[in-house]
């Protein structure tokens, strides 16, 4: 009995006013994330995935087939975008291109989240030797130009908009894999750690049940900075030729194709443009964000 | 004043205002000769002649002539704005007053509001704070006018900060910028006030180097912040406060960073101050006992309000509030006093007032006697007939991670200085590892009592630990005392299986914890648990508390996950916890409770030896009074064996049985903890005794009396 007024006590005394400097630094947290800044960018985000899920809700020209539409016409009412040099509506072909940027980015993002954590985890719990060669062979994907990397593994694999993203995401591998290291070396250090060690713990318990959660939160906030400049270097490699083969509506190579009429139809390079830069500004932005609100 | 010179308002440290500030002080000193001070006082203060004694009386004198209090608080209310909407007060009506010459001590647990009102006297509060209501008043001082500090714009902050208040920080380790040396870090108050240029702003530094009780302080001033000791760099960062020869001086915290010894040298050194320059100072601190020690008057705050005030003396002799009484009864520091001031009597007569601690119902004499007698046997021989082997034997454990050349013991302290300049670069390269020793010795010197045989007569100090050997008898407590950097944590890695020891033995039960393999330290971790120094950071953020207790639970494969849930019950009513707080996560939880969820999973799995490692050290005085309690119960009741590792001897005469000291890597002494406490053999052990603060000296406080 009177163990548990002591307890009482105890919590009516010391507990109450780090209760409420939390609630207020969660409010306060919240209110720093919903900036008008990420406010647009969840908007132009949350559009464009929308247009991934359900193109046909958006427009009612095919992608493909321009049928007997005349060509370049500049951006109208009819034609958001105009069209391009056979007939094809532009914005149509950006809409139902949206899915397979973004399944790409997101294909390469995973790619890079996963090997990446993996490795810098390991590297960053381990040390001595595993740690020093993982981290070297990191080193090495880090001093190759990441276009040049991509470009070279797309040619080992073969061309295709998996195949590109695979790239992209191999060489988004090193950063994820510096960032997790570090994020494993601060938490190996913390007395948790030890204290898990202390009660039985092996190390792979202690990897997925305290490195882990812990680190996750910052990785995932990489993971969605990473998500733009995986949109980015996929709609790259698409304008070079290494992505879905010409038919298919893809960012990159829309904007490939609209760049021999820069000079007449402007529209058919800057308006796609325009939106693959919105998404990737969108998604930097949040990520920014989040990163702020994980620390 | 010239202010138009002052362009501008920024009270922050940008280049931009410090520069404007070094013009508006060269602009000043164009008028005014030097700085914001009277030159003729830093004479009297820091020139050659401040070693000699002032009159007693002297403070005494100008407070009474005086009268009106150097700096005077009246209802003072401070209010944080949160963003809900309406402002909480996190101080009300605080009626406060610092005489020239005096100290007066705001004493509460922390959130009680201590720090805000330093901040609001000196005028850096929190962004969101605001004074609401009531009046700060800093007297007239020299030329310089009386002000409301209130009303002040940042400009004429400016001048009074630094100048009027010297601000003394609560942690040494940070306060100081690291990339200037020592020397630019103390003048740039100097800089900022006055017009002395780059070789005056050096001589003066030096002065007050010295004034504070640097050695060397030619080589000091050329070193940086982490080449100094803790206790070197709080006197450098006072020797920046009173560069400006301030009326006023708020020490936040001072000591608490600091080692008992240090504390005791900062604290004297601080007396010293104010008695021969007449500065008042604000003294915050947490630690009843070193204001009670110190201080002249008493403020005792909780909640933000004052709970009592008072002339130190009647406060601790007849405290009136019940929140007082309990800090009194709660501070380790005083329930030690009783033992402290007549050891001889504690000895001699019957062990009753040995004892004082009324929080400790369980443990018998005869316990104790039997512990003692236990103990006395930890020589390598085998326990007597009858007696079970210890559970816990250490024998010659090393574990040394670096040899230092020990450039001067204690005895050449005193020569060293006094030479002060010469030995100068010399011992650079050897000082950067053991400045502790120069200020410890330093200080030894000045103090006659203490200016005895060195602790160990080797050449070379160790980091680490070296040949040490003690006996943990089943159901005992050994206290592991000693000062940052004695080795203490070492020993407790070593015991808890955390490091393998270059030589030496540990046997714990029937393991030898230094030749383990990986399968065997699983086990061996059923045996020995540790609890850490911090709670917080001891259990997982992304886990609830309940998961961190069952976690041995699982890693061992004990019972199914029904059972773990309720054994995790059963072990949190054990630590005195609602069971219904296991789902909480531990920021949710206090200090006192976490420490608690720590001390759960320690015991989950039923070990037999748990190493306390500084447990109860970041915890405020009557939580810690609580957790002691807690482990003293809970040493009764499954009858467990603790090392408890702890600097506070308050603490480890509390709960400990025998006591092993340690003083830079080597065992000092080791013996029943009534017998180290009330006859010390060992210098050090002295000198570790006689630093603990000791309010009123000459009265005995008489804990019994306080009904508690």
């Amino acid at each position: 009995m009177s163990t548990v007024e002591f307890a009482g006590a105890d919590s009516r005394s010391t507990a109450q006013p780090p209760a409420r400097g939390r609630k207020g630094s969660r409010r306060s947290a919240t209110r720093t994330f919903f900036t008008p800044g990420t406010i647009i960018a969840s908007v132009l985000l949350g559009v464009t995935i929308i247009w991934a899920l359900f193109p046909g809700l958006f427009t009612g020209h095919d992608p493909v087939d321009g049928g007997d539409t005349a060509a370049l016409l500049a951006p109208s009412a009819e034609h958001w975008f105009g069209t391009d040099q056979i007939g094809r509506d532009v914005y149509s072909r950006v809409v139902h291109g949206a899915s397979r940027s973004l399944l790409a980015a997101l294909i390469a993002v995973g790619v890079g989240l996963i090997v990446g954590s993996a490795i810098g985890l390991i590297a960053g719990s381990r040390g001595g030797w595993v740690g020093e060669v993982l981290m070297r062979i990191v080193d090495v994907l880090l001093s190759i130009p990441a276009l040049l990397l991509s470009l070279t593994i797309v040619i080992v694999l073969g061309f295709g908009i998996v195949n590109v993203a695979i790239a992209v995401g191999i060489t988004a591998i090193a950063q994820f894999a510096r960032l997790s290291r570090s994020q494993a070396v601060t938490i190996m250090q913390a007395d948790y750690v030890q204290a898990a060690y202390g009660s039985g713990g092996t190390y792979w318990s202690v990897l997925l049940r305290h490195v882990v959660p812990n680190a996750v939160s910052a990785v995932l906030a990489l993971a969605v900075l990473q998500v733009g400049s995986a949109i980015l270097q996929i709609s790259t490699l698409g304008f070079l030729g290494y992505g879905a083969p010409a038919p298919t509506p893809e960012w990159g190579l829309i904007i490939a194709e609209g760049r021999n009429f820069v000079a007449t139809a402007w529209w058919l390079t800057v308006l796609p443009g325009l939106i693959v830069m919105a998404v990737v500004v969108s998604t930097h932005r949040l990520g920014t964000a989040l990163r702020k609100a994980a620390e | 004043m010239s202010s138009e010179n002052t362009n501008s308002e920024n009270s922050g440290r940008g280049a931009a205002s410090r520069a404007a500030a070094r013009a508006a002080a060269s602009q000043k000193s164009a008028s005014r000769g030097v700085g914001t001070g009277t030159p003729e006082k830093y004479q009297s203060r820091i020139g050659i002649d401040y070693s000699i004694e002032y009159p007693e009386s002297f403070a005494q004198a100008a407070a009474d002539a005086g009268a009106v209090p150097l700096l005077s608080i009246r209802e003072l209310g401070v209010a944080y704005t949160t963003r809900s909407g309406e402002p909480s007060a996190a101080i009300r009506d605080v009626d406060l007053d610092v005489h020239a010459g005096s100290m007066t001590a705001v004493v509460g647990e922390s959130g009680s509001g201590k720090s805000t009102t330093a901040g609001a006297v000196i005028g850096l509060l929190a962004a969101n704070a605001q004074v609401t209501s009531g009046e700060i008043r800093l007297s007239a001082h020299g030329d310089a006018p009386q002000l409301d500090l209130r009303a002040l714009s940042p400009r004429e902050w400016q001048k009074v900060r630094g100048a009027r208040i010297g601000y003394i920080p609560q942690d040494p380790g940070t306060s100081l910028n690291p990339l200037k040396t020592v020397g630019a870090n103390v003048a740039e108050s100097l800089r900022l006030h006055t017009g002395l240029g780059s070789a005056q702003r050096r001589a003066r530094v030096l002065e007050l180097l010295d004034r504070v009780g640097i050695d060397r302080p030619q080589m000091r001033l050329e070193q940086y912040p982490h080449e100094l000791s803790g206790g070197m760099r709080q006197r450098a960062l006072i020797a920046a406060a009173i560069s400006l020869d301030p009326q006023l001086l708020i020490a936040d915290e001072p000591t608490s960073a600091l080692d008992v010894t240090v504390q005791k040298r900062i604290l004297d050194l601080l007396d010293e101050l104010r008695r021969e320059a007449g500065t008042g100072i604000l003294f915050i601190t947490h630690d009843l006992a070193v204001a009670a020690e110190r201080a002249d008057e008493l403020v005792v705050v909780r909640d933000g309000v004052v709970e009592e005030q008072g002339p130190a003396r009647r406060l601790l002799g007849r405290p009136e509030s019940a929140y007082t009484r309990r800090l009194l009864a709660d501070a380790p520091s005083m329930q030690t006093l009783v033992g402290a001031v007549g050891p001889v009597r504690a000895a001699e007569a019957s062990p009753a007032p040995a004892s004082p601690n009324e929080h400790d119902p369980g443990r018998s004499e005869a316990d104790r006697t039997d512990a003692l007698s236990l103990a006395q046997e930890s020589s390598p021989s085998p326990g007597p007939s009858g007696s079970a082997p210890p559970l816990v034997e250490v024998r010659g454990l090393t574990q040394v991670f670096a040899r230092v050349p020990r450039e001067e013991d204690t005895a050449d302290a005193a020569d060293a200085a006094t030479t002060g300049a010469l030995a100068g670069t010399a011992v650079h390269n050897t000082a950067v590892h053991d400045t502790a020793v120069h200020d410890a010795a330093v200080h030894d010197a000045a103090d006659p009592r203490t200016a005895t045989a060195p602790s160990s007569p080797d050449a070379t100090a160790i980091i680490g630990i070296e040949d040490v050997d003690f006996t943990v008898p089943e159901g005992t407590t050994l206290g592991l005392v000693g000062e940052s950097g004695s080795g203490k944590s070492t020993i407790g890695r070593a015991l808890a299986g955390f490091s393998t020891p270059q030589s030496g033995s540990i046997r714990v039960g029937h393991y030898e914890a230094e030749s383990l393999s990986k399968r065997e330290l699983r086990d061996f971790r059923r045996t020995v648990q540790l609890v850490h120094q911090n709670p917080a950071s001891a259990l997982d953020p992304a886990h609830s508390v309940g998961a961190s207790i069952a976690e041995p639970l699982r890693n061992f494969r004990m019972g199914s996950k029904a059972d773990r849930a309720d054994r995790v019950a059963q072990v949190m009513e054990r630590v005195a916890l609602d069971p219904g707080l296991a789902s909480r996560r531990p920021r949710e939880l206090s200090g006192g409770q976490l420490q608690r969820i720590a001390i759960a999973r320690a015991l989950v799995i039923e070990p037999r030896l748990v190493v306390f490692d500084e447990a109860v050290s970041a915890l405020d005085v009557t939580v810690q009074s609580q957790i002691l309690d807690l482990i003293q119960r809970l040493q009764e009741e499954l009858g467990l064996t603790y090392v408890f590792i702890s600097h506070d001897l308050a603490v480890v005469r509390q709960v400990a049985h025998t006591v092993t000291v340690l003083s830079r890597g080597r065992q000092v002494e080791t013996g029943p903890v009534e017998q180290v406490f009330a006859h010390p053999e060992d210098p050090y052990t002295q000198r570790l005794l006689a630093a603990i603060p000791r309010p009123l000296d000459t009265q005995v406080l008489d804990l019994q009396a306080l009904s508690i």
